[in-house]
């Protein structure tokens, strides 16, 4: 899916699809009153904002009494927003506060918590906003929230007032949005690709040994000719292996480190595709990572070097640790060799140290 | 003859009694956060001198306080968060079920089920609950809050949602009342919850509108029309006295019953400015109304010479009655006068009616002695 991905919560009434529907300067989603309008679910809408493709999850709005199916839908959307595919990623969160109610629920910032801790950086915006007259809203949400990203946003031009005194509320506040979109889409990005990084080295580590065991198991068979006399493997031989076990966890990591840098790759140019929306009064500069940002994501720990993939652990921390213990059990059977099983087993856990596994039957 | 200090204890005692005795209506109010509950409340019943909360805590989610002279059952707005709604809804429910088995005082008198009219939105949640309120057959009222900022269509949407036949449109610029109350805190009379006091007094059994129209600052002339039935009670109760003609020394007996009539009378204007308990001393009233009853048997002895000669001084039923008429209208319009103003906010005119209470109060029995005297 091409595009960047906002994807707009909040609780029924707050008025997300109006704010879909002002931010596309169109009316694409159905907007209404009386009874909650969007359906259950996170829908997409594809448009542009300034020539740019952005698609907007609008979500059905949080009610009472409905909670826990919304809180599940919600872990369900965002399940798969945080793949190695930074198009499938939610890139910013714009959660929504109505003025009207002038309420804050400790559902809501259960919810906002979650966002954040999700690395998505959340904008909140304050619709309804010409309704905060005396901005008390305003800053109730800075201190509830503890944040300075609040847009305050009127999305609809509307006849307010059914008694004698009648307002009429006018739109502003899309460009602040759209401004503040921009200059949260690169903080967003470094927090959740930091994030997704770590997740994923995590996974790759996890994997390690179901992955190599297998294929240490066809080096010590092939090297099964060089047994002693008493069935066990040659202390020359395992040493061999070790060598040979030893780069296949380094291209392992290799990988994974190649994988991590793609993914990179592919954000900048991610980013300096879908980034910028061309807005008369916003600022023209492309986005593009300024020395500051490259050095600081060389320096984000596993990364781009091999040491750095494999985190506090290096590869040459695991060839000692390979040795160390097997250097010992060398010298004890420098006779006797050693058997299959024991070599795999002492493998198993050597592969494990380097990934900082405990193994569960320990 | 009763000293000024003896009949102002009287009525600081007739008034402690009173506030005792009073039976306060029961009133369940609904709505989710951020309605407005509060502002409501408060622009119905004033600002609360003092809110005290009931200290019983087994009914938790739902808060009853005095404010004063309604029990207020005000529900924790249901919010947001998973198990929170179903608790609160059977709370209301087992809340209502629990009470109509118990005996009448307890009961739930009228409910409020207040809907934010700019919310846009009337939820599923405030859909069952409207249906389950209707069945229990309780004088339930639907109340549209914050209707200054609300839109039009909207508002014809979220009444379809409750009543699917109905047009917003022309429900609302009719003039009978529409099922369900659009209101606002703001001054626009058109959104005044003076519809909503109105129903609810006339849907509150006889013995609990005392008490209702006492605490409600909006409808004034509601206080005033309730004076006048408690002024007719009084009057009777006087025929009945009288019945045997009461030696002129016995003046007293009747003013230690006009003093019930006029404590609740001036209990029913509640205003918070005023201590009630110490009116009568404060503004020097206790000592007008102790001579009142004498001065005017006397002047009326005067005027009507028949009456003199023929009961020998002692007061008859017409006069007992008519004497406790004058008393109790002339109470009655004054502290009226004075809501009035402080109602319009003019306290330099409340305290200088205040300060002359005493010189109009005379002023203005005389007149309605007058004018009864002559019918």
């Amino acid at each position: 899916m091409e595009g960047y991905n906002l994807a707009i919560i909040g609780k029924s009434g707050v008025g997300k699809s109006s704010l879909l529907n002002y931010l596309f300067n169109k009316e694409l989603a159905v907007t209404g009153s009386g009874k909650p309008v969007t359906k259950q679910g996170f829908h997409i809408f594809s448009d542009s904002i300034a020539g740019k493709k952005v698609n907007i999850y609008d979500s059905w709005g949080m009610e009472p009494g409905k909670t826990d199916i919304w809180l599940k839908d919600f872990n369900d959307f965002l399940k798969d927003k945080k793949s190695l595919n930074i198009k499938e990623w939610i890139h910013t969160v714009v959660f929504c506060l109505s003025a009207e109610g002038k309420r804050i629920e400790d559902f809501e910032k259960k919810i906002f918590a979650q966002i954040k801790a999700e690395h998505l950086n959340p904008i909140i915006v304050i619709t309804k906003a010409d309704l905060d007259k005396d901005n008390s809203f305003y800053e109730a949400v800075k201190r509830e929230f503890m944040t300075d990203q609040i847009i305050e946003i009127c999305s609809v031009k509307k006849q307010f007032g059914l008694g004698f005194n009648k307002k009429v509320s006018e739109r502003y506040g899309n460009d602040n949005l759209i401004k503040a979109i921009i200059d949260n889409g690169s903080k967003s990005f470094k927090n959740r690709f930091i994030l997704i990084k770590n997740q994923f080295v995590k996974q790759r580590a996890n994997e390690g040994v179901s992955i190599m065991m297998p294929k240490v198991e066809i080096i010590i068979d092939a090297n099964k000719e060089s047994s002693n006399l008493l069935g066990n493997i040659k202390d020359s031989t395992v040493k061999s292996i070790l060598e040979k076990t030893h780069k296949l966890v380094q291209s392992y990591d290799k990988e994974t480190a190649t994988r991590i840098e793609k993914l990179l790759q592919e954000a900048n140019l991610f980013y300096s595709n879908h980034f910028l929306f061309v807005m008369g009064d916003i600022s023209q500069k492309r986005f593009k990572m300024d020395n500051e940002d490259k050095s600081s994501f060389l320096l984000l720990p596993p990364l781009l070097s091999m040491g750095g993939v494999l985190g506090s652990i290096g590869i040459i921390t695991l060839f000692s640790a390979l040795l160390g213990p097997l250097g010992l059990l060398i010298s004890i059977f420098i006779n006797k060799g050693i058997s299959k099983e024991n070599l795999l087993d002492k493998i198993e856990i050597s592969i494990n140290e380097h990934y900082n596994i405990i193994p569960k039957s320990v | 003859m009763f000293s000024e200090k003896e009949l102002n204890e009287k009525f600081s005692k007739e008034y402690a009694k009173l506030e005792k005795e009073i039976d306060k209506p029961n009133i369940l109010i609904i709505g989710g956060t951020g309605v407005g509950k509060s502002s409501l409340i408060n622009k119905i019943f004033g600002k609360e001198v003092s809110k005290v909360s009931n200290v019983k805590p087994e009914t938790r989610g739902i808060n009853t306080y005095t404010h004063k002279d309604v029990v207020l059952l005000d529900t924790e707005g249901f919010e947001l968060g998973s198990d929170k709604n179903t608790i609160f809804e059977e709370k209301i429910i087992a809340e209502i079920e629990k009470r109509k088995k118990g005996d009448e005082k307890n009961q739930i008198h009228l409910i409020w089920h207040l809907i934010s009219a700019s919310s846009e939105r009337v939820t599923d949640y405030d859909v069952n609950l409207f249906n389950k309120l209707e069945s229990f057959g309780l004088p339930a009222a639907v109340v549209f809050t914050k209707s200054d900022i609300a839109n039009q269509d909207s508002m014809n949407n979220m009444v379809k949602r409750l009543y699917p036949h109905m047009d917003f449109d022309s429900a609302f610029s009719n003039n009978e009342i529409p099922p369900f109350f659009v209101c606002s805190t703001e001054d626009d009379e058109m959104l005044s919850p003076l519809n909503l006091v109105n129903w609810s007094i006339s849907k509150l059994p006889d013995a609990l509108k005392y008490a209702f129209t006492a605490s409600q600052i909006l409808n004034c002339e509601a206080k005033f029309d309730q004076a006048k039935s408690i002024i007719n009670q009084h009057t009777m109760g006087n025929v009945v006295v009288g019945f045997s003609p009461i030696p002129f020394s016995d003046a007293p007996i009747l003013i230690a019953s006009q003093i019930g009539m006029l404590t609740r009378i001036i209990r029913l204007y509640n205003l918070a400015e005023i201590n009630m308990g110490s009116f009568m001393s404060t503004t020097g009233a206790g000592l007008v109304i102790s001579n009142l009853g004498k001065s005017a048997v006397g002047s009326l002895l005067k005027f009507i010479p028949v009456i003199g000669t023929a009961i020998g001084g002692a007061i008859n039923a017409a006069v007992a009655g008519t004497i406790t008429f004058a008393m109790g209208t002339a109470m009655n319009v004054l502290m009226r006068k004075i809501t009035i103003d402080y109602l319009n906010g003019d306290m330099k005119r409340v305290q200088s009616d205040i300060s002359n209470f005493s010189e109009m109060f005379k002023n203005q029995f005389n007149e309605e002695f007058k004018k009864k005297n002559n019918k």
